[in-house]
């Protein structure tokens, strides 16, 4: 019965958890039309019930599967919306007025809706390799494509007013997006963290194969895929701080990588 | 509109160039700056076709305004005088000259004062430019009755557009436009250094804006140090000599530059070496002179954002309209000022028939007193005085509805009519020159 309870509570969050980014999402839209000063909103009183309800669906989940709330992709994606959400609570309420969530709801209303209507899709790992390695393997590449995410979003509205403004054309879009100087930040700062993170979940990953499937630490096209997603990253940092490529430079190849996340996360598999 | 001379055959002919048709390189050689102006002034006096004279010179435009009675032989007289003067020949600057004369002469002057014709529409430096030109016109001696006028007249107007619509607004919006740039590129101002090579009002003005916006260090750079020290002191800056810009240029994030020089002073190898050194951070530039001091291809590196004059006013277009509605009024008002002034002009063509009218009026009550002295002086001093006193104002009774119907007609464009019929009915000798 307490089983049966909490399936209706999963699917009714699951309903409703996209319903209330959607709501987030168009309210930060209309803020963002209407280039209003930054200040407590109906938009922000649906996102912090969003992501209350968000965190609910995911412990839920873990409840009724008694197993990790990210053990299959479309999991995985609810997930990162859910870091990515978080991330962009702390950037805008700590970071000051940032205007992001203008264009990066839309992206999480899409993803929470993909991935809540598909939630049940995808192969379960078997329980037996579940271990600690993989939930810190798994968690910390899921972080590390929150922040890309992120960074995606950022990097692409970066480029979108540097064109505005390399062509003089200084449209309605031009008031309204963030200073260039606080997005290239903004993607510097997220493209580390996404960077640390994911080194520290290919390491952990290794040492779960090692350890825990017993299978010696070998290129896979996810491992070489992720590798490039690394060298892209990696790249864009190296050339930050040697060549002084910031800016438009920087944020290209940080879109770049993450056409690679997605490729990794699309086509990438272990193969074992 | 009537556009001939008055019958004193005094035309107001205008020859120059300005910033629209010209490169600064060959305005420069036909400037008249510092003691050139006074000696050109004192040689264009000596020139007896032309009974006026006026050298307006500036970075944007350089014109001489005169009067004379032939405009054709004028505009000869004036070219010859540039070409002596500067030791230019005719051929290399005729084609770049504009020349205007009567009503299109003052057309283009009240235009010009109001800043119709700037570079920058709206700017205020113009006025004072104008106003320091008639100055030393007047004391040379080179001004008569009809430049002084003008220029009376022009200079209300001048001081009426700025005054009576909101035509400066958009030069504010311009400067203020360029710090929205620089906060939308730069982000926080507080940390960002700039530099103002240059002086000029718009410069002047965005320095303003960027010192009330907080920016944290402001270098000034001139060709003489005197002209960057008053910058610097009013915005709490550094002045620099400007062969030291290249030095500073690195640790600047934005550089405004407004000098009247012929060439590029900030070329692409220039700035590619400052971005190197700077670790490409972004660079904000902003080319305020014509011709152009930042080479256009600048505007091509990686992370610099180069703005002229032109793209800025684009930001401000949303106002347009607003823009379009302060250059109405201002043509307005310059169209009311200008029917001031041609009025006047036109009443100046029956003031020589005005003129010898009144004399032979005064010369019959002479004769008529001389007739009837011996009665006259019989009687006491008193009555005699009675007498002249009764013959002077009926005079001038006689006189005061003709002159006032000449100078209305003269104004509705008949003054010429009823001049002649009035000189022929009193069989007047008019003599022009009066």
């Amino acid at each position: 019965m307490h089983m049966v309870n909490l399936h209706i509570v999963a699917q009714a969050l699951r309903i409703l958890v996209p319903l209330l980014y959607g709501a987030v999402a168009a309210g930060y839209v209309v803020e963002f039309y209407q280039n209003r000063d930054r200040h407590f909103s109906w938009t922000t009183i649906f996102f912090i019930i969003g992501i209350a309800f968000h965190l609910l669906l995911l412990f839920v989940l873990f409840l009724v599967q008694n197993r990790l709330p990210y053990d299959t992709g479309f999991k995985g994606l609810l997930f990162v919306a859910f870091m990515v959400s978080l991330l962009f609570f702390w950037m805008d309420h700590f970071l000051g007025e940032i205007r992001y969530g203008a264009f990066l709801f839309p992206v999480i209303f899409a993803v929470t809706g993909m991935a809540s209507a598909f939630l049940n899709r995808g192969i379960p790992l078997p329980k037996q390799l579940l271990s600690f390695y993989f939930v810190v393997h798994a968690t910390l590449l899921f972080l590390a494509y929150s922040c890309f995410l992120l960074s995606f979003v950022i990097a692409s509205m970066y480029l979108l007013q540097h064109r505005q403004i390399k062509s003089h054309h200084l449209g309605g879009l031009f008031k309204r997006l963030p200073s260039l100087s606080d997005m290239d930040e903004s993607v510097m700062r997220v493209d580390a963290l996404g960077l640390g993170l994911l080194i520290l979940g290919i390491a952990t990953g290794f040492l779960w194969m090692e350890i825990v499937v017993g299978v010696p630490a070998r290129i896979s096209l996810k491992i070489g895929l992720s590798s490039l997603v690394v060298i892209a990253y990696l790249t864009e940092h190296l050339l930050r701080i040697g060549k002084g490529w910031n800016g438009q430079r920087a944020c290209l190849i940080s879109v770049i990588g993450f056409a690679f996340v997605l490729v990794t996360l699309l086509a990438g598999r272990h193969g074992y | 509109m009537d556009t001939k001379p008055n019958d004193s055959g005094k035309h107001v002919v205008l020859l120059g160039m300005n910033h629209s048709c010209s490169k600064a390189e060959l305005r420069d050689r036909l400037l008249f700056t510092g003691p050139k102006l006074e000696a050109g002034l004192q040689k264009i006096s000596q020139d007896p076709e032309l009974l006026e004279s006026l050298i307006l010179s500036t970075c944007n435009r350089v014109e001489i305004y005169a009067v004379a009675r032939d405009p054709a032989a004028a505009r000869r007289r004036l070219l010859d005088f540039f070409s002596g003067f500067h030791g230019i020949p005719v051929e290399e600057f005729e084609q770049h000259l504009y020349f205007y004369h009567c009503e299109k002469a003052a057309e283009h002057f009240f235009h010009v004062i109001s800043s119709l014709d700037s570079m920058v529409i709206g700017e205020t430096q113009i006025l004072a430019q104008v106003k320091d030109a008639y100055r030393t016109a007047v004391e040379m001696g080179n001004t008569g009755t009809v430049l002084n006028k003008l220029f009376h007249i022009g200079i209300e107007a001048g001081k009426r557009v700025r005054a009576e619509t909101k035509i400066s607004d958009g030069i504010l919006s311009i400067s203020s436009a360029a710090v929205d740039l620089a906060k939308k590129i730069l982000g926080d101002l507080s940390t960002a250094t700039s530099m103002v090579i240059g002086a000029g009002e718009m410069s002047t003005l965005t320095a303003k804006h960027l010192a009330a916006a907080g920016i944290k260090k402001m270098y000034f750079a001139n060709r003489t140090i005197e002209n960057a020290q008053p910058l610097a002191e009013q915005f709490g800056g550094s002045a620099l000599l400007f062969d030291e810009r290249e030095t500073v240029l690195p640790e600047c994030d934005i550089v405004i530059s407004s000098t009247c020089s012929p060439h590029f002073i900030i070329t692409p190898d220039q700035i590619k070496r400052v971005m190197a050194l700077r670790k490409h951070r972004a660079l904000f530039c902003i080319d305020i002179a014509a011709p152009r001091d930042i080479h256009p291809d600048v505007g091509r590196i990686p992370n610099v954002f180069l703005f002229t004059i032109d793209d800025l006013s684009q930001v401000v277009s949303q106002n347009s309209q607003a823009r379009a509605h302060e250059i109405g009024k201002a043509r307005t008002i310059i169209g009311e000022d200008l029917e001031k002034y041609y009025a006047w002009f036109r009443s100046q063509k029956v003031l020589p028939t005005l003129v010898s009218l009144r004399r032979q009026f005064e010369e019959i009550l002479d004769e008529e007193l001389a007739r009837y002295s011996s009665q006259i002086n019989t009687l006491p001093e008193p009555s005699r005085q009675l007498v002249r006193k009764i013959a002077t104002s009926l005079t001038n009774r006689f006189l005061n509805n003709p002159s006032r119907i000449l100078k209305e007609a003269a104004s509705e464009d008949d003054g010429g009519l009823y001049a002649r019929s009035i000189a022929a009915v009193f069989d007047l000798k008019v003599k022009n020159d009066e």
